[in-house]
């Protein structure tokens, strides 16, 4: 089970809640156990668990989750909308990167505002390490599509970011930014 | 900087991600760094992006897996091992006889491979390719064959019909499996073709795809593996899986007559 915690970060990440993160988590152990005598040895094991967690959560979990993201957006007045064109703005602003001092809160937060295949194909890639021909299997799409939605999907995170530094009154909008000091660290855990 | 040279960075600044994260071949990733030689904006960039993913990575939380969800699967895991039922390959065997502890150790180092989605899909597919012209456990009318199973599964094989009895007869059947419970396993003749059909417990196995149509009230998925169709549904608990070299359109029809006789 070396593959546990890095399966439930994931369902994290993809269920957005601690409770579907765990049966999500539990499923795709079982499935992976009924199934384990059709895969041969030879190939990457984790690539293979994380196929049959994104599938799952596909089949099981995500018509939930997108139940839920609908209510909370109606429950929010203020959603943060990511789709807009100034994305590219943080990508022509390497500064606005905010490479400093990054939180883990504000990394978890932002990823949260990153749509479902974007926020995926970042946390494969750079929080999982996996290849692109593994994401390409993982999500089931060629690895063109994941060169764009990683592209995509990092630059969205980065607004993400900024645009949560820039709500927590760090950094003004516009502003180059150098992130001076761990924002209010007193109120994170 | 030369209007050329704006436009060769604006052609290469698309391919910045593709080359932090390694995944340039070899004569790329040369003409690449030929250009990062020359190009102190370009060179920027790449850095700048590089200690960005370095540090996202720093910051991602990176949650444990709490230790109930880990006593939980364990202890799943190991009853679904204890269940015996017959499995078919050599390596499924040796999982069977391992205790349940070295299994969940197994699962963790060598599991391995490149999945066909969906799993039931694939593991029928991989069984119908052989099973056809293996010799049957039972032949003759459908209510001998289900009398046949009832001592031998626990859950009620009912012989689905694919078509009308006369134009589709049940050839004959035998224990299976499907991942790694039993199943009822029958063989039908469709206008020459062989068609399987997996009768198997649904409970907690993963029937569904993404190619899913309702027939008659009832979900049906659809899968398609080594060029074999697959349709998958479930009925009172019971799982259906049935697997032919039959178009698409073909087995919509057995499955129609299949869900609703």
């Amino acid at each position: 089970m070396g593959h546990l915690d890095s399966l439930y970060a994931t369902g994290l990440r993809m269920t957005r809640d601690p409770r579907d993160a765990e049966d999500l988590v539990q499923d795709t152990m079982l499935t992976a156990y009924r199934f384990f005598h059709r895969f041969e040895p030879g190939t990457n094991c984790k690539a293979w668990l994380f196929k049959i967690l994104t599938n799952t959560f596909i089949n099981k979990y995500r018509k939930k989750v997108r139940e839920r993201e609908v209510r909370d957006v109606i429950d929010q007045e203020e959603t943060p909308s990511l789709m807009s064109e100034d994305v590219a703005v943080a990508s022509r602003d390497p500064e606005g990167l905010l490479v400093g001092n990054l939180l883990s809160d504000d990394v978890k937060r932002a990823l949260e505002a990153v749509p479902y295949d974007y926020r995926m194909a970042v946390v494969l890639c750079d929080l999982q390490d996996f290849s692109y021909k593994e994401i390409a299997d993982i999500m089931d799409c060629p690895v063109g599509t994941v060169m764009s939605r990683l592209h995509r999907g990092r630059r969205l995170l980065q607004k993400a970011l900024r645009d949560y530094a820039v709500r927590q009154g760090i950094v003004k909008a516009g502003d180059v930014i150098e992130f001076p000091k761990k924002p209010n660290a007193e109120q994170k855990s | 900087m030369s209007g050329k040279e704006a436009l060769r960075c604006a052609g290469i600044s698309r391919f910045v991600d593709t080359y932090i994260d390694g995944e340039f071949a070899e004569t790329d990733r040369a003409e690449f760094e030929g250009h990062l030689s020359d190009c102190e904006v370009c060179r920027g960039k790449v850095r700048a992006q590089a200690e960005w993913k370095h540090a996202i990575k720093a910051a991602a939380p990176r949650e444990q897996a709490p230790a109930a969800l880990r006593n939980r699967v364990a202890r799943q895991i190991q009853s679904a091992a204890r269940e015996s039922p017959p499995m078919l390959s050599w390596r499924a065997w040796a999982v069977r006889a391992m205790p349940a502890a070295a299994a969940v150790g197994l699962l963790a180092t060598f599991m391995i491979s490149k999945v066909q989605w969906s799993p039931v899909a694939a593991d029928v597919v991989a069984k119908h390719q052989r099973l056809p012209n293996l010799p049957y456990d039972i032949s003759g009318g459908s209510d001998q064959i289900k009398k046949w199973y009832a001592d031998k599964v626990d859950f009620p094989v009912r012989v689905p019909q694919l078509c009308k009895e006369a134009q589709c007869p049940l050839r004959g059947g035998r224990l299976a499996s499907v991942g790694d419970k039993p199943a009822a396993y029958l063989v039908y003749d469709v206008h020459g073709d062989k068609v399987s059909v997996f009768v198997f417990d649904a409970s907690d196995m993963p029937i569904e795809t993404r190619r899913k149509t309702v027939i008659d009230n009832r979900e049906v998925y659809f899968d398609q593996e080594h060029g074999y169709n697959v349709a998958l549904f479930r009925d009172r608990g019971v799982g259906y899986a049935i697997a032919s070299d039959l178009d698409q359109a073909e087995m919509l029809k057995l499955v129609s007559s299949a869900v609703s006789p």
